[in-house]
């Protein structure tokens, strides 16, 4: 009987102390990364907004993009039609990625020369999608 | 041990609960709710402009997003030419097309549309809202968004989603 | 006039499924050949119905709606026929086919379960009247005019992708039927006997959901040209998290077959599991979250799905408070015996399902709590949180087989203690050796080494002592081994490099170079683009790579082909970026040793389905 007390008490006691430091592993996991999503506007709005991982959003403005031609750097134009940001991008850019479509880019902003640093660039075919964050940018807009 | 089932039945009631609280998040948004419509302009596929004002001389009107490229529009084509029949307002967004393959199009099936505007680079469907075509929009005295249908419109479409409203 | 013959079967057999759980609900035939008969009727049914629905694909009957925009007359005729689970409607129909199958398999198996294939037509029910209803893919296209065709997205064009989904609703639809068990005795109060068909069910399921998901990583590893194997994108775990929880089931109710212990547990997990797979579906189909692989549809639909799911969730643990008991709520289990190990086993698995979960749903809880606003859960999340938990699992996934049941110290003390010296020993020389050293790739190479081990020292016990050996469980184990070493391997020691070449530029890559040969323009029946010519060369071999941009024009869809040279020590990736100029493109080169042993290594777990025997622990 004791020992079956026991060995409940170990187990319980096991067990919360178990899930305790999951739930806060995961917690501070998640801090860590999760991306906020904004459109330009909200950038350029008068709101600083300070976080070092965050999502923009929005259309690739037309005659905007100027690829380098012995390098991978990349500069364009992110706009919701109403203002735009200067994207800096260095690597591969995806099939999808072209003037008047949708597009999402996930880096920092640099308030000091207002560039957009990008790190990871989603374009999607937007004839049957629009990412449902820009499509939502534009219905709160409008 | 009665704390287990009163858990468990919170935890699927919240779990549940917030699911169906953003589904109908959502569903506000496909069917705009009397949503003011974005004003926009833009060139017609013959070359005049056009504003969203003057879609205030009717007092309801389809706006119906299509492209030559597009087979559910081609699907839908000989409804939208019954509906224009009956003596319904259509104006037209040409998206993201070409304007002779439009011309050619419209000659060889019909043209239900009473102004098509071109819009070569989607950027009224951008304003809309639009993620695809075909797509068509119910809007009423010229301002207000009432039903935006993604995919085709059919009869059954129509007496399901539009006539109740136009009805009304 | 075929369209019209096979929704009229389906609603017969969503009339039929309702008639069979209230005749087995209200009036318990004595006839126990009722159920079968009822069973194969409903099966019948809804294979004619996916016949017709066949038919109307083959002959191109475009006035069917779904048909006319999910097919195409210059499909070739495979993917013709596979093009009728392309899209949403098609593919909820394919899936109640196999959901009715399993249902009959397990009523010819089983006739004496009283209620069990009334729960089962429960689920079954539910998804026909929301097809007939809400989804139906025979729907008209009215007025009926002749078009075309609309084209399947090219990028499902392709051979895996066409089996991946049968065999995912294979493993959804497989976790129906030990709910069904589950329900049946608590209802009738049965012996813990009645419960005992829930293992093998779960490894069927398992089994099947493995081969899915592995399918969908493969397809998505050559196709979407990014080299990526698992992305975390919400479709991929609202399969993984069903997965989790039955492995979770399995492990539980072998412990309930064999102990007589966690019955409640066991219970519990039928429904979870079902409600994981349920959840999934409507995660995907209800357009709540956005993903390449879900399918757009409008939110009435979503809620219907979400209100099933719901229902049955609610059903299950309705009955579960209301009639099950304590038996077998026994704690009192030493920390060496096995049954503290399968306690181990689900409590971890459990948790790390509810991780998974939680990043999924993340976003939409966020939303809905800061009023609007977005975001993202990143890959880095489920990474971080994920692998410690699956590292400890594993390391139980060694030593549990060596413990027995009712065990107070520690068997196996010698073996087991030896094989951990071991493992770590090797582990650290060779990841000194081959790899450069660190930490998750000794602790991943030392785990991978000691479930070898104890493998092969069960394997060579039961040898020795003539005991029965359950292979099963040898394969599903081997197997996870595997893929594990394929991805310690893989992800720690993968090369990548993006660079920019003209014409006849090189770029060393390790100890290896990169040579742009030659670039071309290519034009097929239904796509043009662009094909580069790299060599690689390595030491004195040379190999070419010819990795693609296309733009295929029916759809308006671009895509990217990845240049591939497989082999199964080490794949070479080359994916195509941006055209910097007429003869200089940007691409993107991988390297990624044992990238295969991940597929290899679920191939050999779902074997584990066909390689059961008996299973004795004594």
């Amino acid at each position: 009987m004791r020992t079956k007390r026991r060995n409940r008490v170990i187990f319980v006691s096991s067990l919360i102390a178990s899930l305790s430091v999951a739930f806060t592993f995961i917690v501070l996991a998640m801090n860590e990364n999760v991306d906020f999503y904004y459109t330009p506007s909200d950038l350029t709005g008068s709101k600083i907004i300070n976080k070092d991982s965050l999502r923009i959003g929005g259309l690739v403005q037309e005659d905007s993009i100027k690829i380098s031609n012995n390098s991978l750097e990349t500069n364009f134009l992110v706009t919701d039609l109403e203002n735009s940001i200067e994207v800096y991008y260095e690597g591969i850019l995806p099939n999808l990625f072209k003037e008047n479509s949708g597009v999402i880019a996930r880096g920092f902003y640099d308030y000091s020369n207002g560039i957009f640093y990008a790190k990871e660039i989603l374009a999607k075919h937007d004839e049957n999608y629009i990412p449902k964050e820009v499509k939502k940018a534009l219905v709160n807009d409008s | 041990m009665k704390i287990y089932p009163l858990l468990t039945i919170l935890f699927v009631i919240s779990l549940f609960g917030l699911l169906f609280f953003q589904l109908f998040l959502n569903s506000g948004i496909e069917e705009f709710d009397q949503k003011k419509l974005a004003p926009f302009e833009s060139n017609l596929l013959n070359g005049d402009s056009f504003t969203s004002k003057e879609l205030k001389n009717n007092s309801l009107s389809l706006l119906n997003v299509w492209a030559t490229w597009c087979v559910g529009c081609r699907l839908e084509h000989s409804y939208l030419m019954e509906l224009e029949k009956k003596g319904i307002t259509i104006i037209g967004i040409n998206y993201k097309d070409d304007k002779e393959k439009a011309f050619k199009w419209l000659d060889q099936f019909g043209d239900p549309y009473s102004e098509n505007l071109f819009d070569e680079k989607g950027e009224v469907g951008f304003l809309l809202g639009v993620s695809g075509a075909p797509e068509t929009f119910l809007i009423k005295n010229g301002d207000s968004v009432v039903m935006h249908h993604m995919g085709v419109l059919d009869e059954q479409v129509w007496n399901n989603k539009f006539a109740p409203l136009i009805d009304k | 006039m075929i369209p019209e013959l096979g929704n009229f079967l389906l609603i017969f057999s969503m009339i039929n499924s309702l008639l069979l759980i209230s005749i087995a609900l209200v009036f318990p035939p004595k006839d126990k050949r009722f159920f079968l008969s009822a069973s194969l009727v409903t099966f019948l049914a809804i294979f004619l119905s996916f016949i017709a629905l066949e038919i109307s694909f083959l002959t191109d009957d475009f006035s069917v709606l779904y048909v006319a925009t999910n097919s195409n007359p210059n499909l070739p005729i495979y993917y013709k026929f596979a093009a009728l689970w392309g899209g949403h409607e098609g593919s909820l129909l394919l899936f109640l086919l196999i959901l009715a199958g399993w249902i009959l398999v397990f009523v010819f198996f089983h006739r004496d379960h009283k209620h069990s294939s009334a729960f089962m037509n429960i689920v079954l029910f539910a998804l026909l009247a929301f097809t007939v209803f809400l989804s139906n893919p025979f729907e008209r296209l009215l007025p009926i005019s002749s078009i075309s065709g609309s084209d399947l997205n090219p990028l499902l064009q392709d051979f895996a992708f066409t089996i991946h989904p049968p065999m995912l609703y294979m493993g959804y639809a497989g976790l129906v039927i030990p709910f069904g068990i589950a329900m049946n005795f608590l209802l009738n109060q049965e012996k813990v006997k009645q419960l005992a068909p829930i293992r093998s069910w779960s490894v069927v399921s398992w089994s099947f959901l493995t081969l899915g998901i592995s399918l969908g990583s493969w397809w998505a590893y050559y196709e979407l040209g990014w080299g990526g194997w698992w992305f975390w994108d919400p479709v991929e775990n609202s399969a993984l998290v069903p997965w989790l929880l039955c492995t979770a089931l399995i492990h539980s109710s072998i412990a309930t077959n064999a102990r007589q212990i966690f019955i409640n547990w066991t219970i519990a997990l039928t429904i979870l599991s079902l409600a994981g797979s349920l959840l999934g579906m409507f995660l995907v189909r209800s357009g709540i979250i956005t993903s390449v692989h879900s399918f757009a549809l409008d939110p009435d639909r979503g809620i219907f799905l979400l209100l099933i799911c719901f229902v049955i969730v609610i059903l299950g643990f309705s009955l579960f408070f209301l009639k099950s008991d304590s038996r077998g709520l026994k704690t009192d289990m030493g920390i060496y015996s096995k049954e503290f190990m399968f306690f181990i086993n689900n409590a971890f698995l459990v948790t790390l399902s509810a991780i998974v979960l939680l990043g999924t749903i993340y976003p939409i809880i966020y939303e809905i709590f800061s009023g609007g606003d977005q975001i993202t859960v990143g890959a880095p999340y489920f990474n971080m949180v994920t692998v410690p938990f699956a590292l400890i699992l594993l390391f139980f996934q060694a030593i549990g087989p060596l413990t027995k049941w009712g065990g107070n110290k520690i068997d196996n003390l010698n073996s087991i203690g030896m094989i951990i010296l071991s493992s770590t020993a090797l582990s650290y020389l060779v990841s000194n050796i081959f790899f450069s050293f660190s930490l998750y790739e000794f602790v991943g190479n030392a785990i991978v080494l000691m479930l070898v081990q104890s493998l092969t020292l069960l394997v060579f016990k039961s040898f020795n002592s003539k005991r029965k050996i359950n292979l099963s469980m040898i394969a599903g184990h081997l197997g996870l081994a595997i893929l594990t070493f394929g991805i310690t391997i893989s992800s720690l020691n993968s090369v990548e490099k993006e660079f920019v070449l003209q014409k006849n530029e090189s770029v060393s890559v390790g100890s290896s170079t990169i040579t742009l040969e030659n670039t071309q323009i290519v034009q097929e029946d239904n796509y043009y683009g662009d094909r580069v010519t790299f060599s690689f060369q390595e030491e004195d071999r040379v190999l070419k790579l010819y990795p693609e941009r296309r733009f295929y024009p029916a759809s308006r869809m671009e895509t990217t082909e990845a240049g591939i040279y497989p082999s199964i020590y080490k794949d070479v990736y080359i994916s195509l970026g941006q055209k910097i100029g007429e003869n200089a493109w940007a691409a993107k080169v991988q390297i990624k040793p044992l990238v295969r042993f991940i597929w290899l290594g679920a191939i050999i777990m779902f074997l584990a389905l066909f390689v059961r025997t008996n299973i004795k622990f004594k």
